[in-house]
């Protein structure tokens, strides 16, 4: 049994050994180093050794070959096994690539798409083999293919390895989508590029978001900007406190209203010593009660010598987004010449009603006259008669003057029923009603009849050369002469009428068209509503004529105005 | 023969209180202004002076009366105000001269009567 089998090693050594021989030429490294032994015993088995010594040289090198097929079974065993590794991995990396979620492709240095996985097909919208047909320049956003060639570029230089961006495809729908791209390269032995395989992260929502987001801000900054804007052109002052009294902000309006730099009181308590200092009293009590939501009055003493001023102010609570109480914006107004104008109305009021009680004292009292006096003579009773008439007529003007200011504050002007009419008539007629009881006054016209004659409405004429020939008696209590001149200047009529009375200022000129106004009110016997040369003003402009005033002090005043020349 | 001045600017108003209270046994005189009535006031004795309050170019009713009982109280006589002024701060300031008899325009004619009576029985 032994024998037989030490018989079949021995052969099996020897086909090995055939083998072995035949491969000398081949210098592979010796996995069984038994290489000087085995030229031993071939030595020994040419030369004819003993059967004992044979024997004894088998079993050694039996032993010799088992542990060498072992050493084999188990090489094989781990290669199977490397193999199996392998094909693992290579199933990984596949079942990955088609399974990712990401998009995943490989591709040449040229940018053709070799393997492309379903997600990257979804994302850009080709179907695979469309794909392997294209290149990723075909793919990629006009804007962004220097980029992106730039990236290929240096990889076939060899400055880099890999590549990571952000970047535009357009899909097939022609779409712009974003990726995130990154980008691995294979080299060979010879350090050139073989391919690289991509992994494209769809980040298009991030992008749109984040531009959303720099659209958002962008104009939150713009509506920041514009509010800031706003408050710094509103007209009113504008004073933010917030919760703990702190001024927070000041506009231009309220630190020119109140004489007090924003940069002096920024972000300080209205309880602060200084901060109060520099605010009225009224507005800093008002301030630190916190006693909101009203509205008050109070009056700035001329801290740079200006005039006094009145000024509203309008408290209000600032409400934030939980509706919980945010601050306290006040708002101020100068209402002086608000004030002022109230001070003319009343005034005006008092002054209406003294002129009509000066006429209808008269009207009453001769009407009284001539009903209880029968035996009084007719020459007598008609020149009560006419007084009477006058009067009413008086009474008559200034009532209409009542109801142009009316028209004129309603926004409804005046309805012109225009006519060619002669302005040297009108005047004639106008000076007749002051010939009677203004004998210290002479009129002087110099108007040629034919060429004074304008396009207008004779009554509203008529009322605007009454009215300022009236000024012109009235401001000239010691009597004089009054010119009336005229000239035509290509298509309009200029008339000028000049007295010799007590002028006045440049404060008062410059006032004189304002409604109520008197130029001299501390003289209130001169008659008059202070309403005649606004309304006076308000008839020449509706006739499209322009009016001003030239005057001195002590020498007298020339009124003129122009006029459309008629045919 | 009681004499009484009408101290106004307006004409028409001086014409109506001279027709209005004409009589054979008054005397009626007109000033146009305030310094015409010190004036005529300081030649004569008046028994009755009726006064405007608002007068152009210089002496005002007020200043009229105030100067007249400062220079010429021994000439002084009842003062009546006729005016448009229809305001308390005028019939106050017109009391605190010792004016109490104020008689606003448009008037009643037996009104005015009533009053001129009053006062010239007094004096």
């Amino acid at each position: 049994m032994a024998m037989r089998n030490n018989r079949a090693k021995v052969n099996r050594a020897r086909r090995l050994l055939e083998r072995r021989r035949s491969k000398t030429t081949k210098s592979v490294p010796n996995r069984v180093a038994t290489g000087p032994k085995r030229s031993e015993a071939e030595e020994r088995l040419g030369r004819g050794l003993s059967n004992g010594v044979l024997e004894t040289l088998i079993q050694q090198r039996t032993r010799e070959l088992t542990e060498v097929n072992e050493r084999l079974k188990l090489s094989m065993v781990r290669c199977q096994r490397l193999d199996g590794r392998l094909r693992e991995s290579e199933e990984l990396f596949r079942s990955i690539f088609e399974q990712a979620n990401a998009g995943m492709n490989t591709l040449t240095l040229g940018g053709r798409y070799l393997q492309v996985n379903p997600a990257f097909c979804d994302f850009v919208g080709y179907r695979r083999e469309e794909l392997q047909r294209l290149t990723v320049f075909d793919l990629t956003h006009p804007e962004d293919q220097v980029v992106t060639r730039e990236r290929f570029d240096n990889i076939r230089k060899g400055t880099y390895e890999a590549f990571d961006y952000e970047k535009r495809f357009v899909r097939r729908d022609g779409k712009v989508v974003w990726g995130h791209v990154t980008s691995a390269w294979i080299f060979d032995d010879r350090r050139q590029p073989l391919y690289g395989i991509g992994l494209v992260q769809n980040i298009t929502d991030r992008k749109e978001a984040e531009a959303e987001l720099k659209r958002t801000l962008l104009s939150a900054r713009e509506a920041r900007t514009k509010i800031a804007c706003i408050l710094k052109s509103v007209g009113d002052g504008l004073i933010v406190t917030d919760v703990r009294q702190r001024i927070v902000l000041m506009n231009p309006s309220a630190e020119e209203l109140l004489g007090v730099s924003f940069e002096q009181v920024v972000n300080r308590s209205i309880t602060d010593p200084y901060v109060s200092s520099l605010l009225p009293e009224e507005l800093r009590n008002a301030l630190q009660c916190g006693d909101t939501d009203g509205r008050f009055e109070f009056e700035l003493d001329d801290r740079q010598g200006r005039r006094l001023r009145a000024v509203q102010a309008q408290m209000s609570v600032i409400h934030d987004r939980d509706d919980q109480q945010g601050g306290v914006i006040t708002a101020l107004r100068d209402v002086s010449r608000e004030r002022e104008i109230d001070f003319m109305k009343t005034e005006f009021i008092t002054t209406a009603a003294h002129e009509l009680r000066t006429p209808l004292t008269s009207i009453r009292g001769f009407c009284e006259i001539l009903l209880t006096r029968p035996e009084l003579e007719e020459a007598q009773r008609l020149s009560m008669l006419t007084i009477i008439n006058e009067q009413s007529e008086t009474l008559a003007r200034i009532v209409n003057d009542l109801l142009d200011l009316a028209r004129i504050e309603s926004g409804l002007g005046f309805v012109l029923q225009k006519a060619p009419c002669d302005l040297a008539t009108l005047v004639t007629q106008a000076t007749s009603h002051f010939s009677w009881n203004h004998d210290g006054h002479r009129f002087q016209v110099a108007l040629a009849p034919d060429e004074s004659v304008v396009h207008g409405d004779r009554a509203k004429l008529l009322q605007v050369l009454e009215n300022v020939l009236s000024n012109a008696v009235k401001y000239s209590p010691r009597g004089g002469l009054v010119r009336i001149t005229g000239q035509r200047n290509e298509d309009a009529f200029q008339m000028s009428i000049a007295d010799q009375g007590i002028g006045m200022s440049d404060d008062q000129v410059q006032r004189i068209f304002d409604k109520f106004y008197r130029a001299d009110t501390s003289n209130s016997a001169i008659e008059g509503v202070g309403l005649g040369m606004n309304i006076v003003q308000e008839i020449i402009k509706a006739h499209g004529g322009r009016i001003w005033v030239e005057s001195c002090l002590g020498e007298g005043t020339i009124v003129h105005f122009t006029l459309p020349a008629g045919y | 023969m009681k004499k009484i001045l009408i101290v106004d600017d307006q004409e028409i108003i001086r014409q109506l209180l001279e027709i209005s209270l004409r009589s054979d046994e008054r005397q009626i005189f007109q000033a146009e202004s305030g310094e015409r009535a010190v004036q005529m006031a300081q030649e004569q004795r008046f028994d009755l002076m009726i006064v405007d309050l608002m007068m152009p170019g210089g002496m005002d009713g007020f200043e009229t009366i105030e100067y007249l009982q400062k220079n010429a109280a021994d000439k002084l006589c009842p003062f009546m105000i006729l005016t448009a002024k229809d305001q308390q701060s005028e019939r106050d300031r017109a009391a605190s001269m010792g004016v109490l008899d104020y008689l606003v325009k448009p008037f009643k004619l037996d009104d005015l009567f009533a009053t001129v009576d009053n006062l010239l029985a007094k004096g």
